[in-house]
């Protein structure tokens, strides 16, 4: 005999079930944050000790800060591929131009400078050329990865660099916090602050959700473009001065900056905004970094077979995945 | 402001086809250069007429793994000076760690008929379609520091498996055939990756049949990556509280670990030992910050290439096979107490002030004026 439930017990579940999955729709990056922390203690509870919660906050930082200027830029219906690139070149500039003339501010200028002059070839050529800009960044990000060659080309050798700053923010920490992760922290807050609380946020989300609408409503498109497009490149140019003081050693990176790139678009996703442009939250993209690199260092902490690792990372990010869209669908 | 936003496509797309026209021009093989060089200005002279054309130089392609890790740009770099010796051209292409881009270079070659190819191969395997498309455009076809098998292919392969077998014993022996070490492998699935992982782990599997306290903790692949390699290191550091040595498959992936032990305060515990032979390297084996490595050198290795073509392409007929000679580095307190805690003197060593010549000048072993005597690699 089946036993039945009163109507008013089935609405009460699906009550909380409901309940359950909204709290999911707006909590999901963190609900997987905790999950998979759970799940990596419980095989290894070094994976939660301060150490290395403490690693995996210095190791973020770099695709954090580009994670944060892509949001930007997907959330405005553009892609920029050059970040991953920018990085590498910001890294050795700074460190070429420590070696040639030891002073320290002005390399973190010409590492700046440099990703800025990256910043205003993309925004010319999208916002002013029109030209697509997946083709402009990826056109970009080969020029940049030229230009790494011929900077590293000035000093002929790897080098070593040595300076307190670098020092502070390539591994000081205070309470156990590295230095480098506060400074994410901080940029991260502005962030949120311009995107919620600035016309440059305002007009990215509706050019995103729908250019025609926002041109005629008057906003400035192409002005809103190189805004967001030299915003992207000032990060990821301030990404490769972290790098270049946790390094401490001067050397073409740009194996690891495409590894960057495409962690830092993982992580925007994860973090909820969407690829068509026009939804996304800054918190959520922080959320997403963090998750990137629980399982970055999951693999090292697990111990996992070499060949082995590419398989685990792709398998958890499609669950990531598919538990996100489940929770959106219901929801 | 009209004119200006009609007129600016056209600049622009002007600007875009002239770059393209400069650079189908500049494929042709030039005269090699590096950054900061101008290639010397080409003097004429209105009375002297030449009813000869001058010599074509040979020209050789080279299709580089990548050509950003530091390891390749020193074997460009290298390549070039010992191309100038030898008077060849040369064309460098890099193939970003990617087979099809591996495959595409060498194709592009063939279509501007180079004189030989030499080639760092993604995948020995994947990489033969493209071997026998040299055969058919009978263009010699050189590994660079790999080995595969194929009749028309030269293979200039390194030992890397004995290599590394034997920096394993000598890290062993000094660590007294005592403690816990952890390996940085480069990229999983490629020749050398390969076979000094296989070194490695046939050493240690050797070493713990009479040593059972020499453990391995972690053996992580770095995709030849130093971002990655030192995340890794960072998580090592933490994760295990005593580390007695790291070893690694290149120079590059360890370099970020002097410091980092340094800062931990490890810097007496944790004993590094490097792979290659680079300059820097070297130095810091001098300085007592690495305790040893394998000289193979990337200028040896492109002078010694550039020496093997070249005697192929005169018609010299050198054996198909052939071993670039690497010696093993290390000062001689550290080789002092390896012998005396029993390793065999049978690793022979050469100190680091030695190594840094040699590394450096790679003429001095390979160049036109010097004897070559290849030893014939075993296959």
């Amino acid at each position: 005999m089946i036993e039945k439930r009163s109507p008013s017990a089935y609405s009460s579940v699906r009550a909380k079930y409901n309940l359950f999955l909204r709290a999911s729709q707006k909590l999901g990056p963190i609900f997987l944050v905790l999950f998979y922390s759970l799940f990596v203690f419980l095989i290894k509870p070094r994976f939660l000790s301060i150490p290395n919660l403490a690693n995996v906050a210095q190791q973020i930082v770099p695709i954090g800060l580009i994670a944060l200027g892509q949001t930007f830029v997907l959330i405005s219906g553009g892609i920029d591929l050059s970040t991953g690139s920018i990085i590498a070149l910001s890294s050795v500039t700074m460190g070429v131009v420590f070696g040639l003339t030891n002073n320290i501010w002005l390399a973190i200028l010409a590492a700046i400078t440099i990703s800025l002059c990256i910043g205003v070839l993309n925004s010319f050529l999208i916002a002013k050329v029109k030209l697509p800009a997946m083709i402009v960044t990826l056109s970009t990000m080969s020029i940049s990865m030229g230009l790494v060659l011929i900077v590293m080309g000035v000093m002929k050798y790897v080098f070593f660099i040595s300076h307190p700053f670098l020092y502070l923010f390539g591994g000081e920490r205070i309470f156990n916090i590295p230095y480098s992760f506060i400074l994410l922290i901080f940029v991260f807050l502005l962030g949120y602050l311009v995107y919620n609380h600035t016309k440059l946020g305002i007009h990215t989300r509706a050019s995103g959700s729908n250019e025609l609408s926002a041109r005629l409503a008057g906003i400035s498109i192409d002005r809103n473009m190189i805004a967001i497009y030299m915003l992207s490149s000032l990060l990821a140019g301030l990404g490769g001065v972290i790098i270049t003081c946790r390094m401490a050693i001067v050397q073409p990176i740009i194996g690891a900056s495409m590894t960057m790139l495409l962690e830092s678009i993982a992580a925007v996703i994860i973090g909820g905004t969407s690829l068509l442009g026009g939804r996304g939250t800054i918190q959520g993209t922080f959320i997403g970094v963090i998750l990137i690199g629980l399982i970055s260092n999951s693999l090292n902490v697990l111990n996992i077979n070499p060949n082995l690792q590419d398989v685990f990372r792709g398998t958890v990010l499609i669950f990531i995945l598919f538990f996100d869209r489940i929770v959106n669908r219901e929801a | 402001m009209k004119r200006i936003k009609i007129m600016m496509p056209i600049v622009v797309s002007a600007a875009l086809i002239a770059s393209v026209v400069v650079g189908l021009f500049g494929c042709a093989p030039a005269p090699a250069t590096t950054a900061g060089e101008t290639t010397p200005a080409v003097e004429t002279k209105a009375a002297e007429v030449t009813t000869t054309a001058p010599a074509k130089k040979p020209v050789i392609g080279f299709v580089m793994l990548t050509l950003t890790h530091p390891y390749h740009v020193e074997q460009m770099e290298s390549g070039k000076k010992a191309g100038e010796a030898y008077g060849v051209d040369e064309i460098w292409l890099s193939s970003e760690v990617n087979m099809e881009k591996n495959l595409a270079n060498i194709e592009a070659l063939i279509q501007q008929k180079v004189d030989a190819i030499v080639c760092d191969p993604v995948d020995v395997k994947g990489i033969l379609p493209a071997i026998d498309k040299c055969k058919e455009a009978g263009i010699p076809f050189i590994t660079s520091y790999g080995k595969l098998e194929h009749e028309w292919a030269y293979n200039t392969p390194c030992a890397d498996r004995d290599n590394m077998y034997g920096l394993t014993q000598i890290m062993a022996a000094y660590l007294n055939y005592d403690g816990g070490v952890c390996k940085l492998v480069g990229l999983p699935g490629q020749y050398c990756a390969e076979q000094r992982k296989q070194g490695f782990d046939e050493a240690v599997a050797d070493i713990q049949k009479e040593h059972p306290n020499f453990k391995v903790l972690s053996e992580q692949p770095t995709d030849w990556d130093p971002v990655k390699a030192e995340k890794i290191l960072e998580d090592w550091i933490v994760a295990y509280p005593k580390i007695d040595g790291i070893i690694t498959s290149s120079d590059g992936l360890l370099y970020a670990a002097v410091d980092m032990v340094k800062r931990a305060g490890r810097e007496n515990e944790i004993n590094l030992f490097g792979h290659d032979g680079d300059k820097k390297a070297l130095e810091l084996v001098r300085d007592g910050q690495f305790k040893a490595d394998v000289l193979l050198g990337a200028t040896r290795l492109e002078w010694f290439i550039v020496r093997y073509v070249s005697d192929i392409l005169t018609g010299k007929n050198p054996p198909r096979a052939v071993e670039m000679p690497t010696y093993f580095v290390m000062t001689d307190e550290t080789a002092e107490k390896c012998y005396a805690n029993g390793l065999s003197k049978d690793y022979s060593y050469i100190t680091p002030e030695k190594a840094i010549e040699w590394a450096t000048q790679g003429n001095l072993e390979f160049g036109p004026d010097k004897e070559v005597t290849y030893k014939e690699a075993e296959f």
